[in-house]
């Protein structure tokens, strides 16, 4: 944790903890989050804020007499993923008049991909402690996870934590200082995973 | 072919960086998204299946920049290298000139 997630805290939870939860269509629900007075005020305030801007957005298209709604389709699309793009991570690089970056957001969806696509596993969030926007620099890496409790947890953190350390390898371009996979939540049967 | 038509330059820069191993799709550079979404499309004359290269000629050169979908399967720090030495053989072969600024983004992993 740095001291930025301490001041910008909504409750017990940070905004991109809310924003992920949002992301997630609030599915599974997360009673934590639920009960918790600022952060669901929070959460309503992004909630609208998100509304507002699609909704300004839409205008805009609108505006612009585009007629070709599939092609606007696509871009709405773009605006979305560059949208929760977060920060820029620098790829360190010799040329002086390149600049090569893979954005916190590829890396985090990455994360959330390999997680989701595991059995049993739902990835909760993905936290990147220490100066990204650095090139090269040591970065702590916690992944937050629920599991489904028909499979020793252990072992399954174990597995995901694997490949997770492989992907970052291969596609982060910041160095991992220590890669953490913390089990937030058990889940029940019938709840999502 | 030697020109600063910036359309005509963003077109075979997008072919180039789509026919990188790994790229899935160019996006629309940001962070200005809807005013781009307004314009762009008039301005950059953009392929229907997606974004495009924003070529820009400055008085200190040409400046690249592109944003794109890359795939899980290659290392995306490969990838964004050989969009960059794409780039800059596609407008060097279109300008006689080495862009002066390339930013390439990777946004999505899949």
């Amino acid at each position: 944790m740095n001291d930025d997630d301490v001041d910008d805290r909504h409750g017990a939870f940070t905004l991109d903890e809310l924003a992920d939860y949002l992301d997630s269509g609030r599915d599974p629900v997360r009673p934590e989050i639920e009960a918790d007075a600022d952060a669901s005020t929070a959460l309503r305030r992004l909630e609208r804020l998100r509304e507002a801007s699609a909704d300004l957005l839409d205008a805009d298209v609108r505006a612009a007499g585009a007629a070709d709604e599939d092609w606007i389709a696509r871009v709405l699309a773009s605006i979305r993923t560059t949208a929760h793009a977060g920060r820029d991570i620098p790829v360190p690089d010799d040329d002086p008049t390149s600049h090569l970056v893979v954005t916190e957001g590829a890396v985090r969806g990455l994360v959330r991909a390999l997680g989701d696509g595991m059995p049993g596993v739902l990835v909760r969030r993905t936290r990147f402690t220490g100066d990204v926007t650095t090139a090269g620099a040591a970065i702590d890496v916690e992944v937050v996870i629920a599991l489904a409790a028909d499979a020793p947890l252990r072992e399954r953190a174990d597995a995901l934590r694997e490949t997770v350390a492989a992907a970052l390898h291969e596609h982060a371009p910041f160095t991992v200082a220590s890669l953490t996979v913390r089990v937030a939540d058990v889940l029940t049967p019938g709840e999502h995973a | 072919m030697t020109t600063t038509d910036t359309r005509a330059l963003s077109r075979l820069a997008t072919e180039a960086v789509l026919a990188v191993p790994g790229v899935r799709s160019v996006v629309l550079p940001g962070p200005s998204l809807a005013v781009l979404v307004r314009d762009v499309r008039s301005v950059l004359d953009l392929p229907r299946d997606g974004g495009a290269v924003l070529v820009e000629d400055r008085t200190t050169g040409l400046r690249v920049r592109v944003v794109v979908t890359v795939d899980a399967g290659v290392s995306a720090l490969t990838t964004l290298r050989s969009v960059r030495d794409a780039l800059g053989v596609c407008i060097e072969h279109a300008t006689a000139n080495r862009p002066d600024d390339v930013t390439v983004r990777v946004v999505e992993i899949v």
